[in-house]
């Protein structure tokens, strides 16, 4: 599904990721982890489409088409999807105009029948207690005065109504109490399936308990040093990185 | 039209006294250049379809005209009586006004409305048009007037409103201008008295060179204003916002919107000045000023000024300006909307907060709409 090719990116003059290969299939769950500042987002928003990057070589192939010429909306309406480490208040944006109107332009552009006004809340209804969220939600605005916890709720919700191919979740446990990180946890799981593909990227092992990955990889000053499986987290997650040396 | 004793001075006497004025001796007339101004015509009777009125019985119209004829001193004592005198373009309304309309809104009427459309044009691209409306508020009456102006001739007004809310009165009042080829100078002044509650709002959308001066007081104690204020301006729009709050009393509350888009090479002013008076302790004051800009071409000056002169008071004051936040944008274009689109979402809640308490649904509704066909046409 993606396959990212010696990979380099960076901002202004500086390197941050430095010849990245990575290949996530249909049906895999990969986990990024890594010290602060290691270059985790800056993957996470490249694949998503952020702009103000530089793309120093290699290429990014997404069900075999070049994702890098793509635009970021794009990218949306073909199955990628970003849970953001730090979700966007948009004040005066009404929540249920938002995602009605993300919905709906990818599903038309998925040729899917695009939802109408009740069908679309009865199905926000069922995603929001899945989520743990309550119908007061409708009637605010976009992220705004949302909990921390509400906030990363809120992009699961997302995740689940556009149900997308390629899910990135940056960061989506931190801040997260016991009961919400089960509750997301939960949200992925039961949307997790052989036809599409996740890349988690979290600093702690607590969530990889309940999600099960495939792959684990390490990146640790813009390359990935390591790749393993669930154990290699559990190792970072009682030993550090100190014993990781490039 | 001049000649009512203890409200009006002499023609002679006003007509000097617009000879001494000078537009640019305060601050809140520096940011727009009125000379050009002088080769224009204040004082001729012109005017020609005047205002087209809908209202339910609870709202009586009469036509200042006519109470000057008959001198009903009932009616007219609130003639020229809250107006700053030292506005030149009021003293040119004061002399020379020739359109005009009192409004009468019953004690306690539940749910008075009145649609007043300005159709006035001109004769003349050099005249001005000089009408003036009084709206007295009786007491617990609530009530929505909505002003609406929408013109795309070249047209000239200097208009003055006076509104007087008797106790515990509260009323939604709305103005839409829409006209883009407007010079336009409108003057609002407000007195609340106890436990009254003014809602202003105001939709500036377009307008080649437009000047709004509101003053409001807040005259009893528990009198409040909430003034929201939504400016649209694109090509070379110039739209200039005075507006001052006097504090009079204790516990008076004011809280004060503004937010304006501005495309291409319009230019904005917000200037504001709140002044909390000695003596008025618990009053509340707010201030807010938001500025998009969607070219690098078009500029804001924004000034949100607060007077404070007693303690015990809650205050605050704050402006921004800036372009459409590009996080933002990536937002919602990595949710699969489309840039543009994304651009006029924004831009709509920008301006919904300042306009989603109108209760009057068909009024919301016609903004509304006129609000979207500005979005849409933003490039």
């Amino acid at each position: 599904m993606l396959k990212i090719n010696k990979l380099n990116v960076g901002i202004d003059d500086k390197n941050i990721l430095k010849n990245i290969n990575l290949e996530i299939k249909r049906g895999e769950l990969h986990v990024i982890m890594g010290r602060n500042g290691t270059g985790k987002s800056t993957l996470s928003n490249i694949i998503a489409g952020k702009e103000g990057y530089n793309i120093g070589g290699g290429e990014i192939l997404y069900n075999n088409n070049k994702l890098l010429d793509m635009s970021t909306e794009d990218r949306a309406l073909n199955g990628i999807f970003m849970s953001f480490q730090y979700p966007i208040s948009i004040p005066g944006l009404n929540t249920m105009h938002f995602l009605r109107t993300s919905v709906n332009s990818i599903r038309k552009y998925q040729k899917k029948e695009e939802y109408g006004s009740g069908k679309f809340i009865k199905i926000f209804k069922e995603k929001l207690k899945l989520v743990g969220l309550d119908e007061s939600f409708a009637k605010r605005s976009v992220n705004d005065g949302f909990s921390g916890g509400e906030k990363k709720r809120f992009e699961i919700l997302q995740m689940l109504l556009i149900e997308p191919k390629l899910i990135i979740l940056d960061e989506t446990d931190s801040g997260l109490d016991i009961d919400a990180l089960k509750i997301v946890a939960n949200g992925i799981n039961n949307f997790k399936s052989n036809d599409n593909a996740f890349l988690l990227i979290t600093h702690y092992y607590r969530i990889l308990k309940y999600l099960n990955p495939d792959f684990v990889h390490v990146l640790l000053d813009g390359e990935i040093v390591k790749s393993g499986d669930q154990k290699l987290a559990l190792k970072l997650e009682e030993e550090g990185y100190g014993w990781l040396k490039k | 039209m001049v000649g009512l004793k203890n409200n009006l001075n002499s023609k002679k006497e006003l007509i000097n006294k617009i000879n001494q004025l000078t537009f640019l001796n305060k601050e809140q007339w520096k940011y727009t250049n009125f000379n050009y101004l002088s080769n224009f015509n204040f004082s001729k009777n012109i005017s020609y379809n005047s205002f087209s009125i809908k209202k339910n019985s609870s709202i009586e119209v009469l036509s200042i005209n006519d109470l000057i004829k008959q001198k009903n001193k009932t009616y007219l004592k609130f003639f020229n009586k809250i107006i700053p005198q030292e506005n030149k373009f009021i003293l040119y309304n004061t002399t020379y006004f020739h359109n005009g309309y009192y409004f009468d809104i019953n004690k306690n009427s539940d749910n008075a409305y009145a649609f007043i459309d300005n159709k006035i044009t001109t004769s003349s691209k050099n005249d001005f048009s000089n009408d003036r409306m009084i709206f007295n508020f009786n007491k617990q009456s609530k009530s929505t007037i909505f002003l609406n102006e929408q013109n795309t001739k070249n047209i000239k007004n200097n208009s003055v409103y006076e509104l007087y809310l008797d106790n515990d009165s509260i009323v939604d009042f709305i103005i839409h201008s829409n006209q883009p080829s407007a010079t336009k100078i409108l003057n609002l002044c407000a007195n609340i008295n106890k436990n009254a509650t003014l809602n202003i709002y105001t939709i500036n959308i377009s307008g080649e060179l437009v000047k709004n001066n509101y003053y409001i007081n807040l005259n009893k104690k528990n009198s409040e204003c909430n003034f929201n204020g939504i400016g649209l301006l694109n090509k070379k729009n110039h739209i200039d916002n005075y507006i001052e709050i006097n504090h009079n009393r204790k516990n008076t509350t004011s809280n004060l919107k503004y937010n304006n888009i501005l495309n291409d090479y319009s230019k904005g002013i917000f200037y504001a000045r709140t002044v909390i008076n000695k003596g008025c302790s618990q009053s509340k004051a707010s201030q807010s000023n938001k500025n998009m800009l969607l070219s690098k071409h078009s500029s804001i000056q924004s000034n949100p000024q607060l007077i404070i002169n007693n303690d015990d008071v809650q205050c605050s004051h704050g402006s921004t300006t800036g372009e459409i936040d590009s996080d933002v944008l990536f937002y919602m274009q990595s949710r699969g909307i489309k840039l543009e689109q994304a651009k006029k979402m924004l831009i709509n809640s920008f301006l919904f907060n300042l306009i989603n308490k109108i209760e009057n649904q068909k009024t919301l509704s016609l903004i509304n709409n006129q609000i979207n066909l500005w979005i849409n046409n933003v490039n």
